[in-house]
């Protein structure tokens, strides 16, 4: 470490820690030592701090005390992003990064709002795209394409993680999912909520830019896609939004947002989520004419973590907190409705056929 | 050797189905009827009364019908009359005859299982005729993949739509048609399995422009041939085959039912 340098300690090793964030970390060494790592494991937390001479605890509250501490990173399970994310603030940190969803209820959104006002620390959400320098050339160059869009399309086509994790770095720990039944209602429900905070959510506040009437919701169809995926139709507004992934071991991922109005288009292809391939590549169509934006060198992981060292030094202007509870508020509408959708279906088709 | 056919089309034809293009494409197998009346091979464009028109031109002589993206007709007393006559008739529609359906076409049927989901999108300008931009996807489907069954929209306006379908197979599919003049006339279909894919993008049906049939799977991804013909060139193509060689088109049986499909559609 030196003293010019931002004392970054992290809550959750798991594989975004050790596939995205010291990566990243490792390509900014001008700006972040890794001070401090958390893990409930404590052979992952000892293993994964020794790869950048960082100390290592299982205790949140001992990394929050840590003095060495300045930038808190929540990188665990979702259901303690909201508690980990307030008690960074309270213990005084320069700001608070969490990884997507920064929480799982309204609720806890709000008082996290209140917390980080309270406290003024600034906190960022991890939706990388939203910092991806191909993004944020488009938003720069789109003119009145969000008031003429009439079609959002989002689309993943997502290769097995270790494909993309394997070559960002080596990782020690990877969750195992066990098979499940998706013509069970339940199960069904549970595996479009689950898609939808844990994949899809990357970017919807991509598709809420798109939506200004965003809390005028309706979800025209909701459907768990074989043999891995999801397919989601809304009406969000005026605007016609279809949200789609979908799990395949073929070569051809595809991560792309779409936003067409009649006479303009957008098309961002974003790289997979892991992967240090640099930013996304933003087309926009007018007539007949294309203007292209990127590749630039940075992903929006270093975008973001940039972003992060500013707000930290006082550099940065903070993020508007009622923008995340919104891009937050869109995210639950989403998976909530769309997964009542599903269960309602199946469990109507289901008692048809009894 | 080539048997050379004289072909006809009236003027609505000749703009949709880009005739004078292909014929100049085909010296050898087509060309201008000095007369209208005679040809033998007639164009129709597929605007209302088309069906009509087609019986028309059989009981005066045609040896072959080429209809360009037909709006939906009944189509039974033309299906008797072609039978009867011995005329084949084949369908122009927007994406069925791109070269590449049928470059890809084994790969699907690799892919293609009852449990499969078939995704296909079309961009179409704006102004179309969804009736018409549907039926086009649908004989794409068809022709790729297999008959569509049944369709329920989850959107339909001004814009486009978003269709939710099962096919005769089992499989289930979502058909999406998008209206916008910065989106090039395109349309594309995939089916998408845990380890393999096969996938279609096609241009529109008067670029020589190559459609791509991409096969993917653990092992790689392979590019299928690519074959730079207009989809209406290769649907002349195989009319003029057809005539020459005696052979039959089960192109109206599929269309209508593609659209008893339309018209049931919820």
């Amino acid at each position: 470490m030196t003293e010019s340098t931002l004392g970054v300690g992290i809550l959750g090793a798991g594989p975004v820690t050790q596939a995205i964030h010291l990566p990243t970390l490792a390509r900014l060494r001008e700006v972040f030592h890794v001070a401090r790592i958390m893990d409930v494991d404590p052979a992952i937390a000892q293993s994964v701090a020794g790869r950048v001479g960082a100390a290592w605890t299982t205790d949140v509250d001992e990394l929050l005390a840590d003095d060495e501490v300045q930038i808190v990173v929540v990188c665990s399970p979702h259901q303690f992003h909201a508690e980990q994310v307030i008690a960074a603030c309270r213990a005084g940190k320069r700001a608070v990064l969490c990884e997507k969803p920064f929480a799982m209820t309204q609720t806890e959104a709000e008082q996290i709002a209140a917390v980080s006002t309270e406290t003024r620390v600034p906190i960022i959400v991890g939706a990388m795209h939203t910092f991806d320098p191909g993004w944020i050339a488009a938003k720069e160059n789109w003119g009145d394409l969000v008031e003429t869009a009439h079609t959002i399309r989002y689309t993943i086509v997502l290769p097995p993680n270790a494909r993309y994790e394997d070559f960002a770095t080596e990782v020690i720990t990877r969750p195992v999912w066990p098979p499940r039944d998706p013509t069970d209602p339940e199960v069904a429900a549970e595996m479009i909520r689950g898609n939808i905070m844990g994949l899809a959510i990357h970017d919807l506040p991509l598709v809420r830019v798109f939506c200004p009437d965003f809390t005028d919701l309706e979800v025209l169809s909701s459907q768990v896609l074989s043999p891995s995926g999801y397919l989601v139709n809304l009406r969000v507004g005026d605007r016609n939004v279809q949200v789609h992934g979908a799990h395949s071991s073929s070569w051809r991922p595809e991560w792309t947002f779409e936003a067409i109005a009649d006479d303009a288009s957008l098309r961002v292809d974003f790289a997979p989520s892991y992967v240090q391939a640099g930013s996304a590549i933003a087309q926009l169509r007018r007539g007949d004419s294309t203007e292209v934006y990127g590749p630039y060198r940075a992903n929006g992981y270093e975008a973001e973590w940039r972003y992060l060292a500013a707000l930290a030094r006082g550099a940065a202007e903070p993020l508007d907190v009622t923008v995340l509870i919104d891009d937050l508020t869109f995210a639950l509408d989403v998976a909530d409705q769309a997964s009542e959708y599903v269960r309602t279906a199946l469990t109507t088709t289901q008692g048809a056929h009894a | 050797m080539t048997t050379r056919l004289t072909v006809t089309a009236a003027p609505a034809a000749k703009l949709m189905g880009d005739v004078a293009q292909v014929i100049a494409s085909l010296p050898v197998s087509l060309h201008h009827a000095p007369e209208a009346q005679g040809a033998d091979l007639v164009g129709i464009a597929g605007n209302a009364g088309w069906a009509a028109e087609a019986i028309a031109a059989i009981g005066a002589g045609a040896r072959g019908v080429m209809i360009i993206d037909p709006v939906g007709e009944d189509v039974g007393a033309l299906i008797d009359a072609a039978a009867a006559a011995r005329v084949p008739v084949v369908i122009d529609s927007t994406w069925s005859h791109n070269p590449a359906v049928a470059s890809g076409a084994g790969a699907f049927t690799e892919q293609h299982s009852a449990d499969s989901f078939v995704e296909s999108r079309v961009n179409a300008p704006v102004g179309s005729d969804i009736d018409r931009v549907l039926l086009n996807q649908l004989a794409l489907v068809r022709a790729a993949v297999g008959p569509v069954r049944t369709i329920r929209f989850a959107r339909r306006n001004g814009t486009g739509y978003d269709a939710l379908a099962t096919l005769a197979s089992g499989a289930s599919a979502g058909l999406s048609g998008i209206l916008s003049d910065s989106v090039p006339v395109s349309a594309s279909l995939r089916i998408l399995r845990s380890e393999t894919a096969a996938e279609l993008t096609l241009p529109g049906p008067e670029t020589a422009t190559p459609g791509q049939a991409v096969v993917s799977g653990p092992d790689g991804a392979t590019l299928l041939p690519t074959l730079w013909e207009t989809a209406h060139r290769a649907a002349w193509r195989r009319l003029h085959s057809l005539v020459i060689d005696g052979g039959t088109s089960d192109d109206l049986a599929g269309f209508a039912e593609d659209v008893a499909a339309t018209r049931a559609a919820s």
